[in-house]
């Protein structure tokens, strides 16, 4: 970043010349920046389409205004949430059907045309679309095996996540009010589910882990005649994770979830007793046991002890240092593979807002 | 890779529908949303879609939006078209 102090030392160096030259070619490179960056050059053409449609009250403007900005905010939060190599939901484009009288239309198969409305309820614009990329792109090719209700708890909430990226009060209220809100109150099944998705989310593990396992999980059944077991691996997923999320201090949880196609175990580093005692050896036989019943995928979760630093500066320090080591002993004494590591805040089970990270391995055969 | 979703101005909703060949269908309260069965109007019209050769209109109800694949209940279309 260029700052005013060192632009007027550039100017008493080597004249107004060079300090004006240093601004334009500032604004160059952020310009190309932007440009190169397809939704960030979305909300350009957005905000210049608003300013054009505010002068002129073309239609066509409008239209223009309506599909950048909506577009451009929904692919930006989505490249926000992801975890593993593939971004959940797909990205989406939004393709105006040419408005020309008298000549008939032909709707192709499987093309999708959603109904959208003026400038003026572009909140309802931005969550029917975060909608349609929801269900029409998130749990492709497993979606017929979930139980409606489950499905429509995963999608209220991944359309929640999303929304809440967007930067867009207005979405997010009008989705609270209209959607969200009157969707659970009238289905006692969906809100069940719901509630158990939304305690995941709120310990960090529903996109970090569920939505990515719920990913891997459609690539192993793909093109596989569905069998009501399937479903059973994937419900049991939820009440596995669901069970982690709502562990009470001291209380004992399975840590493993090992089925026909889904294998993964789950590392909790949130006891700082237990590290500071024990040292980093029992994670470590943890991760070997894993490995030897055959997960595939270990996530290690590790709570920030801030609360602890403010008491205890000394036991903190050795915390943070002790789970350094663990990540690196992880890395050089295990099969592990590490494929992601993600910091994130989130509430803990008195309500807490804390820090967290989410570390995923892969084990290697 | 993105995926392209085709919109409609709800302005221009009556002229696209009339191109389509359902607009009379919707005018004369024929259409009902493929996934909760309403009936559908200009002002709650959603989605439309081909699925299996067939037109599918849903509601404006976020929880009617279908999947990739689609649901089908077709509806019929007026004159000779598909």
């Amino acid at each position: 970043m260029i700052d005013l102090s060192s632009l007027v030392g550039l100017a008493k160096s080597y004249g107004l010349y060079a300090a004006v030259l240093a601004i334009l070619l500032f604004v160059i490179w952020q310009l190309a920046r932007m440009l190169l960056d397809e939704e960030k050059s979305g909300q350009f053409r957005a905000a210049v389409f608003r300013t054009l449609f505010s002068l002129t009250g073309k239609r066509n403007h409008e239209k223009q205004y309506i599909s950048n900005d909506v577009s451009s905010r929904i692919n930006l939060a989505r490249k926000r949430i992801h975890f593993s190599s593939e971004i959940l939901p797909e990205a989406v484009r939004v393709d105006w059907v040419k408005d020309s009288q008298g000549s008939t239309y032909d709707i192709n198969e499987g093309q999708f045309v959603v109904c959208l409305d003026p400038i003026a309820c572009q909140e309802q614009n931005i969550v029917r679309l975060t909608n349609a990329v929801v269900s029409r792109t998130s749990l492709a090719g497993i979606r017929h095996l979930f139980e409606k209700p489950l499905v429509m708890a995963i999608d209220l909430n991944l359309i929640r996540t999303l929304l809440s990226l967007t930067n867009n009060v207005k979405a997010m209220d009008w989705f609270f009010q209209n959607e969200y809100s009157p969707c659970i109150s009238t289905d006692a099944a969906l809100a069940d589910w719901n509630a158990k998705v939304c305690d995941i989310d709120e310990r960090g593990l529903f996109t970090r882990i569920l939505l990515v396992e719920f990913a891997q999980f459609a690539k192993r059944v793909f093109g596989m005649t569905p069998r009501p077991f399937m479903t059973g691996e994937i419900e049991g997923l939820v009440r596995f994770l669901h069970a982690i999320s709502t562990k009470r201090y001291g209380q004992d949880v399975p840590l493993e979830f090992i089925t026909a196609y889904i294998k993964i175990a789950v590392l909790l580093v949130a006891d700082t007793s237990k590290i500071l005692r024990d040292g980093i050896n029992p994670y470590l036989n943890s991760i070997a046991i894993n490995a030897q019943k055959g997960v595939n995928t270990i996530y290690v979760i590790i709570w920030n002890k801030e609360a602890l630093g403010a008491r205890d500066p000394r036991a903190y320090q050795e915390f943070e240092q002790k789970t350094q080591l663990l990540s690196r002993e992880i890395q050089s004494k295990t099969r592990l593979k590490k494929v992601g590591e993600l910091k994130y805040d989130t509430i803990d089970s008195q309500g807490k807002k804390r820090k967290a990270k989410c570390l995923r391995y892969l084990v290697e055969s | 890779m993105k995926n392209i979703i085709s919109a409609v101005h709800r302005a221009e909703l009556a002229s696209f529908l009339s191109r389509v060949g359902i607009l009379i269908s919707i005018q004369n309260g024929d259409v009902h949303c493929a996934t909760c069965g309403s009936t559908i109007s200009l002002e709650n019209f959603g989605a439309i879609t081909r699925s299996d050769k067939e037109l599918v209109v849903y509601c404006n109800s976020l929880k009617c939006v279908p999947e990739k694949s689609g649901s089908t209940r077709p509806i019929e279309v007026e004159g000779n078209q598909k």
